[in-house]
């Protein structure tokens, strides 16, 4: 995210025709939108298309932002609404699998939101760090999971069952969670 | 872990769950506000996870939306760089003290001549704005890194090393023609390349004419010509080359292996395997000298510090300390004393390729008032690596005192070129008060001066001569024995070298310890400023 005074300078360099600033805003606000859009899509592609068009939105729509409000949530907002719209177009062909989580993201918005608001870009630069110290078989698991690897193959596979290749995963989420604060903290 | 969680977290994720299971889920969804806070906690984790080890998006309607595909982001050139170099001019950042204005001053002059060294064409000067995505550094000529973001970097001739703050290193042989993107995305229209990328920063990816290799995790030679074709050695792990097909929306793909080569000419859209060798090698960029007054050393002993090691012999493991009957330092694993190409002799780290600390054979006595520690330093990493520290002697070495550099400043993504002053008192491992200097500060292959200082919890740095704080702690600390070590987090005998935490990568010299406060006038002669 930018500091108050470089969003400012940024958004009068793109309203002024410069619209290659508008990258600054980009880089800067991208990977908060798409951790957004990911927690409530099932694949990071449409995440990545909808962010895209988030960000088209408010290119075209910029001179609507009310100067000092949030424009993380700004952006956010539109997400939504893209968010909402996609799930209307593509709620026939939603697969049983996807079922819960779109009506679970729907609960958990003011959550997500609220997640969304305190997640700062440099948590995702913590994050990589923290996978690659994730023991060997945790870290197996995490990224086959991520990758669309299947839980029980992916049991078959370390010879063990469904639920403790779950169980290692959230194990893993509560210990990313911890690695990153520990890094942000700057602590040792 | 309760069973709701579990399985909500299962259900989230496409798995199977018993009929009915998933609708009890919801309704307590909808009712308990700590479960939807756990489970929220839970999904954002995983899609940090998932966003973090995904490349970046390559969003062409954005950029077209925003007219820079045409032109390929020569927009970005002149343009907006410019005019918020103008911004700067017209408006000093407000929170930075006035010497660092100037010293704003004299960064852009150096970059000017710095580009000249590196033979980068005039005009297409990279001007760093925002975020700092790495260091470029100079193959041959001494003295001549500087950070560069998001922008145009060219070479002419010779060749230069692109530092990335994560890790990834894109060593270039000119002509070459780049645009930095992202951390892990960069243009390449012409030149050869060699790019190592370490574990946690695979998918970087380098964009050709028509065409993009993603390094996964591996080390690659690429090479580009003008004309557009493109040529991939795998020297070590894998890429994927991927090749848009003229006058189609489809993209061919190849994935190469450790030793397989192939091309791909944007004409056709082709992958074929070649046979061509003359990739780019890994290059060796050399560390600038470390230029020092003939009377260095006469100055510093007239300081009259308690302890001073010159870092430019050694007897047998212990380097000698220059203040009589005071104790040496111990030399462990990979730290060593050698000479530099122009025959200067000083402490050499070999960071995470060979761990090793330079660290006191006896406790010093350190007094309860003021203390300060002075050094040379110069880095070849960009990761994050303990300089010095001040510890007690306890067995678990909690710190009283640390210095760092390329440390992350809380609230910002990397610490490229910070320089951190860290004091904690009651010793610790955790918490204390921080100083840490601007952005880029202290960059590698540039040798910098230090002085780390505190009188009664009051804290100042100095970075080659110029003062940072002072920053106040009402934990005081209380002197006693301590022991000083260098190159490494904190070290402890019995413990594995391979296991020393944040090693320290490049040269140190000139080590010196005061049991007072240094003068900024003796501070600014020792640092070579006038």
């Amino acid at each position: 995210m930018l500091e108050s005074d470089q969003l400012h300078a940024t958004l009068d360099h793109v309203l002024r025709g410069q619209s290659d600033a508008f990258l600054v805003i980009v880089r800067a606000y991208g990977p908060g939108l798409r951790t957004y859009l990911g927690s409530q899509l099932f694949h990071l592609d449409d995440a990545d298309d909808l962010a895209q068009e988030t960000f088209i939105a408010a290119y075209r729509n910029l001179n609507t932002f009310r100067r000092g409000e949030d424009f993380g949530a700004w952006l956010r907002g539109i997400a939504r609404n893209k968010l909402l719209r996609f799930f209307e177009q593509t709620n026939r062909r939603v697969v049983n699998l996807e079922t819960f989580r779109r009506e679970a993201s729907n609960l958990l918005q003011g959550e997500l939101e609220g997640a969304a608001a305190e997640t700062k870009s440099e948590q995702l630069q913590a994050m990589l760090s923290c996978i690659t110290k994730l023991p060997d078989r945790i870290r197996h698991v995490v990224r086959s999971l991520l990758d669309g690897s299947k839980a029980p193959a992916l049991a078959e596979e370390l010879k063990t069952t469904t639920g403790a290749v779950y169980q290692l995963q959230y194990r893993a989420l509560g210990m990313l969670r911890e690695c990153i604060t520990r890094e942000l903290a700057d602590e040792h | 872990m309760n069973t709701d969680l579990q399985d909500a977290l299962i259900a989230w994720q496409g798995g199977e769950l018993p009929a009915g299971r998933s609708d009890a889920l919801l309704e307590r969804l909808k009712t308990d506000a700590d479960f939807r806070r756990e489970l929220a906690e839970e999904v954002w984790t995983l899609s940090l996870t998932k966003v973090a080890q995904a490349p970046d998006p390559r969003w062409l309607a954005l950029h077209e939306e925003i007219g820079l595909m045409e032109s390929q982001f020569k927009v970005m050139d002149g343009g907006f760089e410019d005019s918020l170099m103008k911004t700067v001019r017209r408006e000093p950042l407000r929170f930075v003290n006035a010497w660092w204005r100037w010293a704003a001053t004299a960064a852009a002059v150096a970059v000017v001549m710095l580009s000249t060294m590196l033979l980068v064409r005039r005009g297409d000067t990279p001007i760093t704005s925002g975020e700092t995505l790495a260091v470029l550094v100079s193959g041959s000529a001494e003295n001549a890194s500087r950070a560069v973001g998001a922008g145009p970097v060219k070479v002419d001739r010779g060749q230069a090393r692109l530092l990335f703050t994560h890790g990834v290193i894109v060593d270039i042989e000119g002509p070459a023609d780049l645009q930095l993107l992202s951390l892990s995305r960069v243009i390449c229209r012409e030149g050869k390349l060699r790019t190592q990328v370490p574990k946690g920063a695979e998918g970087f990816c380098v964009e050709t004419p028509r065409g993009a290799v993603t390094d996964l995790g591996t080390e690659l030679g690429i090479s580009v010509s003008r004309q557009g074709q493109t040529d991939v050695a795998v020297f070590e792990g894998q890429a994927e080359l991927s090749v848009q097909i003229p006058g189609q929306e489809g993209m061919r793909t190849a994935l190469l292996n450790v030793n397989e080569k192939a091309g791909f000419q944007s004409t056709t859209g082709e992958i074929r395997t070649i046979d061509r060798s003359d990739f780019l090698d890994t290059i060796q960029p050399q560390a600038p000298e470390l230029k020092l007054p003939s009377d260095y050393s006469q100055r510093i002993l007239a300081a009259k510090p308690v302890h001073y090691w010159r870092m430019n012999r050694h007897e047998t493991s212990m380097i000698p300390n220059e203040i009589a009957s005071a104790p040496s330092l111990l030399m462990v694993g990979g730290a060593s004393i050698d000479a530099d190409s122009y025959g200067r002799s000083s402490a050499r780290f070999l960071g995470q390729a060979q761990p090793g600390v330079l660290h006191l054979e006896k406790p010093w006595q350190m007094p309860s008032a003021a203390h300060a520690v002075e050094f040379w330093f110069m880095a070849d990493t960009m990761q994050q690596m303990s300089l010095a520290a001040l510890t007690t002697t306890d067995d678990m070495r909690p710190h009283i005192a640390l210095v760092e550099v390329n440390g992350k400043r809380p609230g910002e993504a990397a610490g490229a070129g910070i320089l951190r002053y860290l004091l904690r008192w009651p010793p610790g491992h955790r918490d204390g008060m921080n100083l840490f200097s601007p952005k880029a500060a202290a960059l590698p292959y540039q040798w910098h001066h230090v002085v780390a200082q505190q009188n009664e919890g009051r804290m100042q740095i100095y970075l080659d001569g110029r003062a940072i704080g002072p920053a106040i702690t009402d934990a005081k600390p209380k002197g006693g024995d301590c022991i000083l070590q260098l190159g490494c987090l904190e070290y402890r005998p019995e413990q594995a070298l391979d296991k020393l935490r944040r090693p320290f990568s490049g040269r140190m010299a000139e080590v010196a310890i005061y049991d007072r406060l240094m003068t900024e006038k003796e501070i600014a002669e020792h640092a070579g400023r006038r």
